[in-house]
Formats: C-alpha cells, structure tokens, sequence
C-alpha cells in the first residue's frame, strides 16, 4: 500500500478495527472452558471472570502494540519490538526476583511478582537512558541509518537480564518453577491493575496521535525531520519514555506476552500503511483484539487446561511474521 | 530602496570540524562568507575537504567548531527547528528510507512547516507535491514507493521534497551527482530558476564535483581548498591556477565559443 491515505479512509479503516474489536470482545466474554453461551446476567462468570479478563486482555495488547509501533519508529525498523531494548528482560529479572524472595518469606506472590516486574522495567530504562544518553542526546548525521547505537545498547541490557532470569530460575524451589514459567510466557488472570493501565494507555494514544504528524517524518530519518521543523532530540527522548511506559505496566499486569508488539503494528503497516495518524490508533484496537481472541484460544483449546497466553501468541506470531517477512522486501 | 542587498545568510569567523575528542579535525576555520538573495554560490573542492560538514553546519544540523550562522539574522544554533523550516532547507547527498511510502507522500512531507495541528494534509498541498514533482519530472512516478526508485530518482524525489517546502534558502548537497547527463540538466536549469526569480527573495547554495556544470550555472563560487578558501564570482575564482592550488591537478582550459572548459589533465610523473 503506497497510497496517500485520505481522512475518509482513515476513518473507515477505523471504524471497521473498532467492530473488529468489538467483535472480538464479545467472543472473549460469551465463550469459556464450558462453551459459548448467551449471557445471563445474574451469571457471576461473565460479570466478574471474563469480562475483566477480556478487558485486561484488550487493555495488555493494545499497550503492547503500541509500544512496539513507537519502538518501530524511534529505532526506523519495521522489525523493533517493544523488548529489543530489554524491558522486557527487566521486569522478568525483577518479577521472577520478587517470587522468589516472597516464597522465602512464606508469602504467595501475584502483587509481588507485578511490584517486581515494574521495578524492574524501571530499572532497565534507567539503564538505557544512563547508557545510551549520547545516542539521545544528539543528531545522527542526515541520511545515515542511525539507533545501532541505542538498539545495541539495548540488546546488552537484555542479555545481562537474560543471565539473572536464569539464574532465578536455577536458585528457586521445585514448586515456584511451574509459576514462574507461567509468569514469563504472560498471564492474564490478574484484572486489579485494569483501570490504571486503561487510563494510561488512553492517555499514551491521545499523546501519540497529537504528535503522530512529526512521528511520520521522524521515520522518514532524524535529520530530514529536524530540517523539517520537528524537534527530534526532544521527539525521541519523548517517544522512548512512552514506549517504555507502555511496555512497562503491560509486563506489570500481565509479564512478557510475545509477538504482539511486533507483528500487530508490523501487519497493520502492511495493510494501511506507515501513516502514524492511522498507524497508531489502528494497532491498538487490533493489538487489543489479536490479545483477547489469543487469550480466548489459550482458554478453551486444551480445557479445563489453561495454556499460557504467550504459547498462543508465539504459535500464532511466529508464522504470521516468517510470512509478513517473506512477503516484504526487507 | 538603496540598493544593498541584505545578507540572507552570514557566516563570521565559521569554524566547521568533525569528530570529537583527540580524533577531532577542524576542515574549514575563520570563513566570513555572506549570501545574499538572488545569488547561485556552488562550493567546489577536494573529496574530504569539509564540504558536507560545511553545509550541515550552515542548515544548524551540526555545532559549528567557532564562529556562528546567521539566516535573515537569526543564529541557527539558537533557532527553533520551526523557525528554521522555513528558512533553509537541504538536501542530503542520500536519503536514507527505513520504511515504504509513496513518492507523492514523501513530497507531501516537505509541506510539514506550514501545518498545524493535528491537520490532515490538504488537497493544496497535495497538489503543490505534483507541481514540485513535475518540476523535478517524477510526476508519473507519483504512485511508486521510494524505497523501489534508483538512486538519481530517489534524489530527484528529494529535491521535489525541497521544492514543496519552498524555504528561502535552497541548500543541496551534490544533488547533480546520481543524475545521468539530461537530469543534471534538469537540476541545475531549476536551481538556477529558483535563484533568480524575480523579485530576488531566495538563494541557492550547492556541493558540486562537476566544474563545467558550475561554470555554466553558478553566478558565485565558493572553493575550499587546504587551510584556505576562495570566494566570489563564479568567473573570478574559476581560474586555472586557483582550481590546481585547490585540487592538486592541472587544468587545461578549452574555449568554446563564450565557454570556458575545464578539463582536468594527469599531472606529470
């Protein structure tokens, strides 16, 4: 697609990702281990089981997607992810820590798990910002490919978190493993953290859709946006904080849920094209909807077994993005 | 109206270097240089010579090692990157694209420092792109994506871009070098427009490599050579000894009936 993107397309692009959306949350609700069925309303599981589930699902991939959309443009690859620059290594060090510290203490640990996972994705954005200050604070030359820097820098930090996960892993009792593992391929059951997370992700859209116009010439290359009239040392120090913000209450409600935040905004590209005014917006209710039916799947494939949501995303994300790359020219 | 033409840009006592550090090279120090509008200056000189750091310096891109810029008076070091839009623009020896995008779309990008707002790009715009893009002759390529068009097309793209945000002082940095024998004429022919449009408002300053294009299009020069640079009228410093002090090569010069070529020759072994 290489089309100019009229506002009358835009907003039917929109409204069709809306009853997408729509669609895919009212499947969440209706459908569970025990079937679909219409809802009764006195029936507590939709009311207080799946409905939050479902929104929690939304709210994640909506945030995830976003992420990886703003990763995506900050670093000028259509391959970014929201964890290249080690988030996601951060909160798993920092939740798998905080388990295995309360199960010395005798105390089970779903809020310490979601308090560690945000400790440490704080930490590891510290760590980036620390690290790679030259990378941010100044121009890349015009027409160099620029981010090596802060992608590399990034992919460190990821790997040093990479060692300490594992190292977690080799230090905790028999019985923490089977919840630790269900904690790094993502989970959804816990909704508490639901109504800040929508706030913050509503908030994080309306900012990147007032922006989403210098966005678009901050991917076309830093220099050519600067000559341009966007101040891009601000732009991308801005974009990073919300990126990582994103990705961070996404890995404290839910921990590292893969590929959504590379292969929503990745095939959304494809459909619609990288204007971000549309891009944007478009990848979180089709990162939202892609999490929820994920989940629905997670739930009711090998029932009453609950498959970790990340299995499902992986399954699913991992020939969905060999095709998009196949179909791609990169 | 008295006559003197206001610079529209100054640079005083400019220092440009690369690097940092101990690794740090001043190229270009103590230039006093003015541009005034309706004036077509190509900088000419070595490879390496600081002709890509000089203009950078120029559009703000870069610090300059001493000395300042001035653009309608205004230091570039101290300009919001708003202000400045509207003021120069450049054109990088390569655009480098990360993403797909349409031709027309990237042209449309140019239009950025006149929107605001949330603005969705207007049909004027869009048809300013075409106008630039006809002008550049791309105008059938308008629908390709950039990353699929060669290398002198691509630049072309980039000059329509620069056409579409019209500000008052083109920059360009070798923008006749992927371009085969009709499209520098092209180039150079719009450029040479651009300058001299009446009443003088704009001005056009170019990285050059090819003399001859210079000699027939240039109305100033500015040519840098080692720890030294000569500046004027395009006829007063394209001379035969000022070109070999500057390149290191002897020149032969050919008369062509009002045109003077520069052809350079092997220098003795």
């Amino acid at each position: 697609m290489t089309s100019i993107i009229t506002l009358r397309r835009a907003i039917l692009i929109l409204c069709c990702l809306t009853a997408v959306a729509g669609l895919a949350l009212s499947l969440a609700v209706l459908c569970g281990s025990s079937g679909c069925g219409r809802p009764l309303a006195a029936d507590p599981i939709y009311l207080s089981l799946r409905l939050p589930r479902a929104l929690t699902a939304f709210i994640v991939g909506g945030l995830l997607a976003l992420a990886g959309a703003l990763m995506q443009v900050l670093l000028r690859n259509p391959l970014a992810d929201p964890y290249v620059l080690g988030l996601s290594g951060g909160s798993a060090a920092g939740a798998l820590s905080a388990l295995l510290v309360a199960s010395r203490f005798g105390y089970m640990g779903d809020t310490a798990a979601a308090f560690g996972a945000a400790l440490g994705a704080g930490l590891a954005v510290l760590l980036l910002f620390g690290l790679a200050r030259q990378a941010l604070r100044h121009l890349p030359d015009v027409g160099q490919h620029s981010g090596h820097r802060l992608i590399l820098t990034g992919v460190m930090i990821a790997a040093g978190f990479g060692a300490i996960v594992t190292l977690v892993l080799t230090l905790a009792p028999d019985g923490q493993l089977r919840g630790m593992l269900f904690w790094l391929m993502g989970d959804l059951e816990d909704g508490r953290l639901l109504l800040p997370a929508a706030v913050l992700l509503l908030l994080l859209l309306i900012w990147s859709t007032l922006n989403a116009r210098q966005l678009n010439l901050l991917a076309r290359g830093e220099g050519f946006a600067q000559l341009l009239g966007v101040p891009v040392v601000r732009l991308r120090l801005l974009t990073l904080c919300a990126a990582s913000l994103a990705t961070a209450a996404a890995v404290t409600v839910a921990g590292t849920i893969g590929f959504i935040g590379l292969v929503v905004p990745h095939a959304i590209r494809l459909l619609v094209g990288n204007d971000q005014r549309i891009l944007l917006p478009a990848s979180v209710l089709a990162g939202g909807a892609a999490l929820a039916l994920a989940d629905l799947a997670a739930r009711t494939v090998a029932a009453p077994t609950q498959l970790p949501v990340g299995v499902v995303t992986a399954l699913v994300g991992v020939p969905v993005f060999l095709w998009l790359l196949a179909r791609s020219r990169a | 109206m008295n006559g003197a033409t206001v610079p529209l840009l100054s640079a005083e006592q400019l220092s440009v270097g690369v690097g940092s550090g101990v690794g740090r090279k001043t190229l270009c120090s103590g230039l006093d240089w003015q541009v005034a509008p309706g004036q077509f200056w190509c900088v000419l000189g070595r490879n390496g010579i600081g002709k890509t750091t000089l203009l950078h310096t120029l559009a703000g891109l870069k610090r300059p090692a001493g000395g300042r810029v001035l653009i309608e008076g205004r230091d570039v070091q101290t300009a919001s990157a708003q202000q400045l839009a509207r003021l120069r623009g450049l054109l990088a020896q390569q655009q480098a694209d990360a993403f797909s995008s349409s031709v027309l779309a990237a042209v449309v990008a140019g239009r950025h420092p006149y929107q605001f707002g949330f603005g969705w790009d207007m049909e004027d715009d869009r048809a300013l792109a075409m106008q630039a893009l006809d002008r550049v002759r791309m105008a059938a390529f308008s629908t390709h994506d950039v990353m699929r068009l060669s290398g002198g097309e691509r630049q072309r793209v980039g000059l329509a871009t620069l056409l579409a945000q019209d500000p008052l002082l083109f920059m360009l940095d070798e923008p006749t070098a992927h371009q085969d024998a009709a499209a520098q004429i092209v180039v150079m022919e719009l450029l040479h427009k651009v300058a001299n449009a009446l009443p003088p408002q704009k001005a056009v300053i170019a990285a050059c490599h090819d003399i001859n294009l210079v000699a027939r299009y240039a109305s100033h020069v500015l040519l840098l050579g080692d720890g030294q640079a000569w500046q004027g009228l395009a006829g007063s410093v394209l001379q035969p000894e000022i070109l070999q002090a500057a390149f290191g090569c002897a020149f032969e010069v050919v008369e062509n009936g009002a045109r003077r070529l520069f052809m350079p020759v092997a220098s003795a072994p």
